[in-house]
């Protein structure tokens, strides 16, 4: 195979895209607003066509069948993640707090200004994601407030000693609306600790305000906390959603730092209910292209698949190789809206 | 990619509908494509989300993000509830594009789950930003770097197998 690396992979695929994107004739339609009367008339107008060609035969029956399963989808369908709502109003305790394993929020006061309103996720249901790299991490707010979805958007960095935010969004779910797209190096603070401070940042006629903002990412694995093993397992999210894959990290308890020779274990994952959600362990061997040297030339990893809705148990188990013996384990929740994709 | 005229006041809504619909169809044709990897139910799933966008045509504030979204929407029900053989895309007939590497990466590309296959087509032939596919998806950014670091590693194993 040719494509040798990241980067060529990409190009590769853009190529296969525009090669594809190519071969459908260039055609013109007019709109008839008649199909869309209901989806009798639809059907019937399907079938009329399916009988002046059989070309397209299969693919009208699944369009026609993809329709009617939408619109059951469409009461049933929800988002797939975490819901945590702020904690906020009693003396002594945070107006916002929002956690995930890798980053931890907490602030006196938050709001986000935009459109002459005030947006300030109180009171509703906050949707909080973290996506786990090995030298970036995100954290991801996400609600409803006056008719808008809102989100504000941090994206982390860090070396052998700091940590810090590289990029702070704060925006809605509209693609014409501006909002504040800021990047560049802010609150340097070492590993292990929290950035404090006021932060007020405006853009576009959106203000993004924070009294008193703890924040800290690239959080010490709470795995590492109270250690009864030489070695402990870090799966990279509780709980595991949407993301169609779950990751680990096998730390040394005593330094919490990442077993570099993954070669003398072996890794095994598991669902406490499979109905609900299955768990395959389907590992990478090799680094991560992204990842900032020195990296593991294999990484654990597994393959989520939700298949109802509910929540189920997964664990990650390490052996020694030669002996058998259980070296480290850790359960992680996982959320199924039971979309098995 | 998918460019097409925004709504604006002085034209009657059916009017400029219709003139949406002319534009964007050959766009929408080809990202249905794309995104099943199917070629004959490409116009029907294209079909299919501009009917569902009909209706809701006064509310859409962005039509070509609407429409993105309603068909990638369409094009994983149907992904869902395909029972059929999948009839794989047809290549250009040059033969700088049919070599024998370019059709196994189409073969891994078609074996993706539907994420992380429309991630790889919204990214590297609609050229969208990382939130833009969120929001297509309705996931997070965080989700589509991950389904996106996914698909590729899942490509390198395809092709390399």
């Amino acid at each position: 195979m040719s494509a040798k690396t990241h980067a060529e992979l990409e190009a590769r695929l853009a190529e296969l895209f525009d090669a594809q994107a190519r071969a459908f004739p260039d055609t013109r339609r007019e709109w008839s607003a008649v199909p869309v009367a209901s989806v009798a008339l639809l059907d019937e107008q399907r079938k009329r066509r399916r009988t002046r060609t059989t070309l397209g035969a299969l693919g009208t029956i699944a369009a026609v069948a993809a329709l009617v399963v939408g619109v059951m989808n469409i009461g049933g369908s929800g988002k797939r993640v975490e819901v945590k709502p702020p904690v906020a109003g009693a003396p002594g305790v945070p107006a916002v707090h929002f956690e995930t394993h890798q980053v931890k929020l907490d602030a006196d006061a938050f709001f986000v200004e935009a459109y002459g309103k005030r947006f300030t996720a109180k009171d509703t249901r906050v949707y909080v994601g973290t996506d786990p790299g090995d030298d970036h991490q995100t954290l991801e707010l996400e609600w409803d407030e006056h008719g808008v979805n809102m989100r504000v958007y941090f994206s982390f960095a860090a070396d052998a000693t700091d940590w810090w935010v590289d990029q702070i969004r704060a925006y809605d779910n509209k693609a014409e609306n501006d909002g504040i797209y800021s990047s560049g190096e802010r609150f340097r603070t070492p590993l292990g600790s929290a950035f404090q401070g006021d932060v007020d940042l405006s853009q576009h006629s959106v203000r993004l305000h924070f009294t008193n903002l703890r924040l800290e990412a690239f959080r010490r694995p709470p795995a590492c906390a109270n250690p009864t093993s030489q070695y402990v397992l870090d799966p990279s999210s509780d709980p595991v959603d949407s993301s169609g894959a779950i990751s680990a990290r096998l730390l040394n308890a005593a330094t919490c730092t990442e077993v570099a020779n993954l070669d003398g274990y072996l890794f095994e994952f598991d669902s406490s209910d499979p109905t609900i959600a299955t768990i395959t362990y389907d590992p990478i061997n090799d680094p991560d292209p992204a990842c900032a040297a020195p990296c593991s030339a294999h990484r654990i990893r597994a393959d989520v698949g939700l298949k109802a809705p509910g929540e189920t148990t997964g664990t990650v188990i390490a052996r020694d190789k030669a002996s058998g013996a259980v070296v480290a384990t850790a359960n992680f929740r996982v959320v199924s809206s039971g979309d098995g994709s | 990619m998918m460019q097409a005229a925004t709504p604006s006041d002085s034209v009657p809504d059916g009017e400029e509908f219709e003139r949406f619909y002319r534009e964007a169809w050959p766009g929408a044709v080809r990202l249905a494509g794309l995104l099943t990897q199917h070629a004959g139910a490409a116009e029907d799933l294209a079909q299919e989300a501009f009917a569902r966008m009909y209706p809701k045509w006064h509310r859409a504030e962005h039509p070509p993000a609407y429409l993105r979204t309603t068909l990638v929407n369409v094009c994983h029900n149907w992904h869902r509830q395909k029972t059929t053989e999948r009839t794989k895309l047809p290549m250009l007939a040059e033969p700088a594009a049919t070599d024998f590497a370019f059709d196994e990466l189409a073969d891994a590309v078609a074996a993706l789950p539907y994420r992380q296959r429309a991630v790889l087509v919204l990214r590297y032939h609609d050229d969208l930003s990382e939130a833009e596919i969120a929001d297509a998806l309705g996931c997070r950014p965080g989700t589509v770097k991950s389904l996106a670091s996914r698909a590729l590693e899942q490509l390198k194993k395809g092709i390399e197998q």
